[in-house]
This record gives C-alpha cells, structure tokens and sequence, in this order.
C-alpha cells in the first residue's frame, strides 16, 4: 500500500505533506479528476466530507473516510446511499476499533470469555491540546458537530461493538467552556440504555491538566467474568511525557491493513455503514440530551428525525 | 451486638479483640424470626457472651455502645430504640432503607447527644490519600470524579437473601453498594449534591433478577458548582479481584486510585508534580478497627467521629433518589426535605 496522491484545499500544505512522505504527487481538490489510485483517504474536517465525497463517488474511488461521516444525519445519509446506489465501496474510519487492547478486548467478548455483556463502562480523560493552531476548527461545533461528536463518537461507537445490541435511549450531562469564541465541550457523562438490557456509563474529559495526558480505561461485566484495560497500565504511558496516545498509530495503521484487505480481498469490513450511522444517531442524541439538561432522548427519535 | 445476620459473624471477633471493648452480649428481637434469633445465639456462643433479648439488653445500665448487625431493613428501626434507650449506636450499612425510616432516625437522634456512626469506607488508606492530595491543593479544584465499585464476591459467602430479598435487605447492589462511592464523593468534595441519574440492571444475574433486585448500575451525581461524579456499582460474576477504582480530574491536575495494585497515581502542573504512591491495601479487619476507634475517640470526648448517623441518613435518602431515577429513567433532584442535614 503506498500514497500516490495528497490534495487540500490549499496545493502548498499538500507540497509539504508529499514532501514530507515522498509521495509522488500532490495538488488540489481537482487533481482527484485524474487520479488512477485504487482509493482515497478522507482525512479532512467534517465539515467538508460532504463535497469530497461526491466528486470521489462520482469518480467511483473507493473511500475510506474520517469519523464521524457527518456532523447531520441528513448528509450521511447523502453520503452513504450515493455510495450504495454507485456499488463503490465505502467505509469509515472508526480507529478505536483498530486500537490493538480494544481489538483484543472486543475478541475475548465475541469468544464468550466473560459471558453476556450487562455493563461497560468507558472513561476517557485527555488533556486540552488545540487551544490554537491548524486543527482548532475541532473546537467549532459547526465544523466539528462538537468535542461529543468529535471525539466521543469513538467511545460511543466501541460500547456498542462490544455489547452487539442497538442503543435504544441516552441521558447524558456535561460541561462547556467558551474557547476560542466557541462555547465547547470540555466533559461529558453519558448512560446509555441498550435493547439487550445492557448499560453503558461513557464519560470523556477533554479539559485536562497537563495538557499531553491521555488515558482511556473500558471495563466490562458479564454474566461469566469481567475485562478491564486501563491505558496507563502499558509501560509507555506511566510517568513518560507522550504526545500521541498508546495505540494510536498501531490504530491507523491496523485501519488501512483492513480496507485494503475489504478491498483486494473481499473481507467483510469491521465497521458497516449500519454501524458507523447508528453510532452517529448515538452522539447526536448524547449531545441533544446534554444540550437539554440531561432529558432523556430515544435513538429511534433521532434516526426517524433523519428521514 | 443487636442481631448477628450477615457480618455480625465478621465484626464479632473484632470487637471481641479490640483493647478498649468488652462484648457483653448478643442480642436479637423477641419477634425476631426464629432463624435470626437462633444465629444470634450462636453467635453469643461462640463468643463466650450472653444472649439476651434487645428489650431487656437496652435497659442495662453497662452498656456504652451498641452495634447493630441485622439485615439491613431493621437498622433504622433498632438503631432507633437503641437511641431512645440513651445507647451511643454504631449501625451496618445502609444505616435506612426507606425515606420515612431515614427521617424517623434522623430526628431522633437530633435531640440527642450522643455519639452515633455506621460503616464507611472513608478511613480506607486509598481514599485518605486522595483526601491530602485534594486537600493540599495538588490537583487544584475537583472537576469530574469517576468511581467504579464492582464487587466479585460471591453473593452466597455474602449473605444471599440478606443483599437480594428485597423484604431484608430494602433492595439490590445499589442499596447495598451505593452508600460507599456516595460517601467518598462527598468527603472528598465537600460539597452538596444536586441531581441523581440513575441506570440499572439485572442481566448478567438470575439470583438478582429472580429477586427483582438489580445487580449492575451506572449513577451520574451532579454536585454544587458544576462538579460531577460518575460511578458505577454492583456485583460482577464471583471470580478476580473486582474492580475498585477512583479518578478524579482537577483543575490543575489528575489522580487516580487502583486497589487492585494499590498505588494512587498524580499528575499535576503544580510544583510539577508526577508520582505513584504506593498504599496499604484494604484490610476489613484494619478498617473495622478504624471504624471503632473512631467511636471510642468521640466517646472519650476527644473528637466528633468522622460520620455520624445524620451523614447515613443524608445517604440513604439519596439511594433512594437513585432508585426513583432508576424507575423512571430520568434525572431526579435531590430534596433532603425537612431532614435536619447539615453540609457534610
């Protein structure tokens, strides 16, 4: 698997990222029009997935595409038929699922270890890293859909991976803080009620001081035994002054192994388009609810809002 | 001792031992069922003490302290006399398990000076830790706190029907768990809760689910000032060591406790601070001790104890907002009512 190809909106960021990784060319949004590549990674803001995504469906590119698809239903629904109606392949970049110890963690509950799942609970703490520069659009709920949408999505998608049933109701609580002109997300408490009778407690914290600490823990109950992972557990975390979390490049890495093997090899893809919708609905409603003082919001509402 | 259900047969040799109590007796209702009066006899046996009837023990004149072990749905009702009756009480957890039981307890002991307690965990080495952490200014001011108490003990070994049958114990894990993580939310924090949500469940458990008592919840308490903690409690499956962790993120740094290791691990931009301290793990039989020579310092005069029966009270009623959340699946305001609460 190698880059052919980067383009942005602005041809000279392109320069310096081909530059940087050798890759032969690079351009403008344009410069999709004659590309022979196989695929196309959408690493872009949310905000622009929409344009993007029509001219490489329209070109019949293949797409592997950011979290989440869209900060609105609407667009993401867009997004995902004109791919289904045009057979063109389309997924979309869930990394946490590809985070090595949440893979494994994910295997060991689909082999039964601990029984059915009742309860997960996730906790996510990071420290508050895009008070300026070029990704602080991540603050900007009209680019971004918001710290919950953002990033949250991530944990909100892994609860219901792992516990394999639909979220049927969110209640969820949090904090802003005005940054940057925006009023953002700095936490979040979400419980989430699941068809199985399962429960999740997902809480993000986004405000931490110092500023390079990431951690994630994820505990399971079951009826057999239960999991737990605590990042801070891997050597690499305790006590050392990381910049990227444990994880994260194995993450991206593992991510582009599995589309280029859905794509040359056929295999079934990890995050289905289903999915990656209904955990989308799951973040919208965790933002509405919190947007709303806590009032519970049903997921079905959310997605029949879509239509 | 009033009754010898559930740990009474743990916290008897401990009384026994401890250098500045006497077990004098063993005691249980004349109405009692005849199970309960028979464990208490046998418990009196075994420790070489009297048996008697609660009505006739309370009239002693000799008796300093009382400690009520039953199951848990009587604790209010007999810590009640035993105020009444002039008798300083220390009651198992959760010292009420209706709200009319709370407030009953609560005015009674208003009028009253004597030195009443319950179990907690608050003399834990995790939790003091954490206490100096916070209370030192380490991590600034507490934002978010997460608190996870899944135990893996059997439900058999604890006592069975005492935590599940709803007639015994008032409810499931959230009234017999619950108290703890609340307590320690609120002695590190200081400050008052606001609103309670609560979720839970009953899935990975027949016993509990036959029962039609929860074994797993998740509660997000929202406290004064925009603070919050997040817990989660219950009974797993009986095997592991359960999981007993704290986090707690401030406005200037971060700590988190694992009992499982123990260390209590800070991160902080203050004094650039970024260590793990190593604690004692949890001892029952240390933190009995704990619970007891607290007690006995207020009964000395030396000092007031940690948590009085009032603060128990002030936990019951939010278990019990907990479980009206629960029921509706929406967020419940926290009313202590006429309770004569002071901020704990």
């Amino acid at each position: 698997m190698q880059y052919e190809l980067v383009v942005d909106q602005d041809p000279s960021r392109a320069a310096i990222l081909a530059a940087e990784f050798e890759i032969p060319q690079f351009g403008d949004l344009k410069s999709l029009m004659s590309f022979s590549g196989d695929s196309v990674d959408v690493c872009t803001p949310t905000y622009t997935h929409l344009d993007i995504a029509k001219i490489c469906v329209n070109l019949g590119l293949p797409v592997l595409i950011d979290k989440p698809l869209s900060q609105s239903f609407h667009d993401a629904d867009l997004i995902i038929n004109s791919f289904k109606k045009a057979k063109v392949p389309l997924q979309i970049g869930f990394s946490t699922r590809f985070d090595p110890p949440f893979y494994r963690l994910k295997q060991l509950i689909s082999n039964g270890v601990i029984g059915k799942p009742g309860l997960v609970t996730i906790n996510h703490l990071q420290g508050y890293p895009w008070a300026n520069g070029w990704s602080a659009w991540q603050q900007n709920g009209k680019k971004s859909g918001g710290r919950i949408i953002h990033f949250g999505i991530h944990d909100l998608d892994f609860a219901c991976w792992i516990i394999e049933s639909q979220p049927v109701s969110v209640r969820s609580v949090a904090s802003k803080k005005i940054d940057q002109g925006f009023a953002s997300w700095t936490s979040y408490s979400t419980q989430i009620l699941f068809e199985s009778g399962a429960l999740a407690l997902i809480t993000g914290n986004w405000d931490l001081i110092p500023t390079n600490y990431w951690r994630k823990t994820c505990s399971v109950i079951g009826s057999l035994g239960s999991i737990r992972y605590d990042s801070a557990d891997d050597e690499i975390s305790l006590n050392s002054q990381r910049t990227e979390p444990v994880g994260y490049l194995a993450s991206i890495i593992n991510e582009l192994r599995h589309w280029r093997e859905c794509l040359v090899g056929n295999k079934e893809a990890i995050v289905s388009l289903e999915e990656a919708r209904m955990s989308l609905a799951l973040a919208v409603g965790t933002q509405s609810s919190a947007e709303n003082n806590g009032t519970m919001v049903r997921i079905e509402e959310i997605l029949l809002g879509s239509k | 001792m009033v009754g010898a259900v559930r740990h009474a047969f743990d916290y008897a040799p401990i009384i026994a031992s401890h250098p500045r109590l006497e077990l004098v007796g063993i005691a249980e209702e004349s109405k009692a069922d005849l199970w309960k009066i028979d464990l208490a006899q046998k418990l009196a046996k075994k420790c070489r003490t009297s048996f008697s009837l609660v009505e006739d023990a309370l009239s002693r004149k000799d008796i300093d302290l009382v400690i009520v072990t039953t199951e848990p749905t009587r604790h209010a009702t007999l810590a009640i006399q035993a105020i009444q009756a002039g008798k300083n009480v220390f009651v198992d957890k959760p010292v009420a398990t209706s709200i009319a039981d709370a407030e009953k307890l609560a005015k009674v002991i208003e009028d009253r000076n004597l030195v009443t307690s319950y179990f907690h965990r608050l003399f834990e080495p995790s939790v003091e830790r954490a206490k100096e952490c916070i209370q030192s200014g380490q991590i600034g001011l507490p934002l978010t706190l997460d608190l996870t108490w899944i135990s893996a003990n059997s439900l058999i070994d604890e006592g069975g029907d005492i935590i599940i049958e709803k007639r015994l114990s008032g409810g499931g894990e959230i009234r017999n768990f619950l108290g703890y993580p609340l307590d320690i939310v609120l002695w590190l924090t200081g400050l008052e809760p606001i609103r309670i949500f609560t979720s839970s469940n009953s899935i990975t458990s027949n016993s509990h689910a036959a029962s039609g008592v929860e074994n797993l919840a998740t509660i997000v308490l929202e406290l004064e000032s925009g603070v919050r903690a997040n817990i989660t409690v219950g009974r797993g499956p009986n095997n592991g060591n359960g999981i007993f962790t704290t986090s707690i993120v401030g406005s200037h740094g971060f700590l988190s406790v694992n009992e499982n290791r123990p260390t209590l691990e800070i991160s902080s931009t203050l004094e650039d601070i970024k260590s793990l301290i190593n604690f004692e793990q949890e001892n029952f039989q240390k933190l009995f001790n704990l619970l007891l020579n607290d007690v006995i310092s207020a009964l000395d005069g030396k000092k007031q104890v940690r948590r009085t029966l009032l603060d128990g009270c002030k936990i019951a009623r939010l278990i019990d907002t907990a479980y009206v959340s629960a029921s509706t699946y929406q967020p419940v305001s926290v009313d202590f009512g006429s309770l004569p609460f002071k901020a704990v």
